[in-house]
C-alpha cells in the first residue's frame, strides 16, 4: 500500500516537476503550491454549489434564449411547464442517487475491510487517470520534438 | 458533521429551487454555505495529508493484498 501511495503522490508531482525542469521556471512550482489552498477552498463551491444551482435553475429562460419567454401564449406556457417538469425530474434523480451513494459508502465504510478496498479502488483510479495524462503528455512532447527536429518549419509557440 | 453537510446540501437545493440569485435571503446564505464548504474542503485535505504521511511512515504490513 505504501508504494501505491508513493505512486499516487508521484503521479501528481512528476508532471509538475517535469514542467518546471523543462521550462526552467521555479515560480510555476511556487504558484502551484500557493494555488493549491485556494483551489481546495473554492473546489466545493465549483463542484457542488454552482452545479446544484445550475441544475435547479435549468428552466430559467430569462437569458440566452432570445424570444422564448416573450409573450404569454399557451405554447410558451406549455414549454415552460415541460422544462419545469424536466428540471424537477433531474433534481429528484440527483438527490436520489446522492442519497444512495452516501448510504452505501457510510454502510460499507463502517468496517475496515470494505473501507480498505473502496480506498484502494479510488487510489487505483486516480493513479490510472494520472498515468493516462502523463502518457498522452509525453507522447505529445515526443511528437512536438520530432516535428520541430524533422521539419524546416518555425518552432511553434508553447503557451506557458 | 455528516448531518450538517446533508442539511447544508438539502437547504441549498431547496433555496436554489425557490429563490433566484438576486434574492436578499439567498445571497448571504450562499456565501455562508460556500465558506463552510471551503473550510470542509481544506479540513478534508489536512486529514488526507495526515493519513498519507501516517501510511508512509507506518511500519505495519498490509494483510489484505500482496503488494
Amino acid at each position: 500500500m505504501r508504494w501505491i501511495l508513493i505512486a499516487t503522490m508521484g503521479s501528481y508531482a512528476i508532471p509538475i516537476l517535469f514542467y518546471v525542469c523543462m521550462f526552467k521556471k521555479m515560480n510555476i512550482l511556487l504558484e502551484i503550491i500557493a494555488g493549491t489552498f485556494s483551489f481546495l477552498y473554492y473546489a466545493p463551491t465549483y463542484l457542488n454549489i454552482l452545479n446544484i444551482y445550475s441544475l435547479c435553475r435549468i428552466d430559467d429562460i430569462s437569458w440566452g434564449t432570445k424570444g422564448l419567454d416573450s409573450g404569454g401564449s399557451d405554447k410558451n406556457k406549455n414549454l415552460a411547464d415541460s422544462w419545469k417538469l424536466i428540471k424537477m425530474v433531474h433534481v429528484a434523480k440527483y438527490v436520489f442517487w446522492n442519497i444512495v451513494v452516501g448510504v452505501v459508502l457510510l454502510s460499507l465504510g463502517s468496517s475496515y475491510v470494505p473501507r480498505f478496498y473502496i480506498t484502494f479502488a479510488i487510489v487505483i483510479m486516480m493513479a490510472a487517470t494520472m498515468g493516462i495524462k502523463i502518457t498522452v503528455a509525453v507522447g505529445y512532447l515526443v511528437y512536438y520534438k520530432m516535428k520541430v527536429c524533422t521539419c524546416c518549419v518555425d518552432r511553434p509557440p508553447i503557451n506557458t | 458533521m455528516d448531518f450538517i453537510y446533508v442539511m447544508l446540501v438539502g437547504s441549498m437545493i431547496f433555496f436554489s429551487l425557490h429563490l433566484a440569485n438576486r434574492n436578499k435571503r439567498f445571497i448571504p446564505y450562499i456565501y455562508a454555505v460556500s465558506t463552510i464548504f471551503g473550510i470542509f474542503g481544506i479540513s478534508v485535505f489536512v486529514v488526507l495529508a495526515v493519513d498519507v504521511i501516517r501510511g508512509l511512515v507506518d511500519n505495519s504490513t498490509c494483510n489484505f493484498i500482496f503488494i
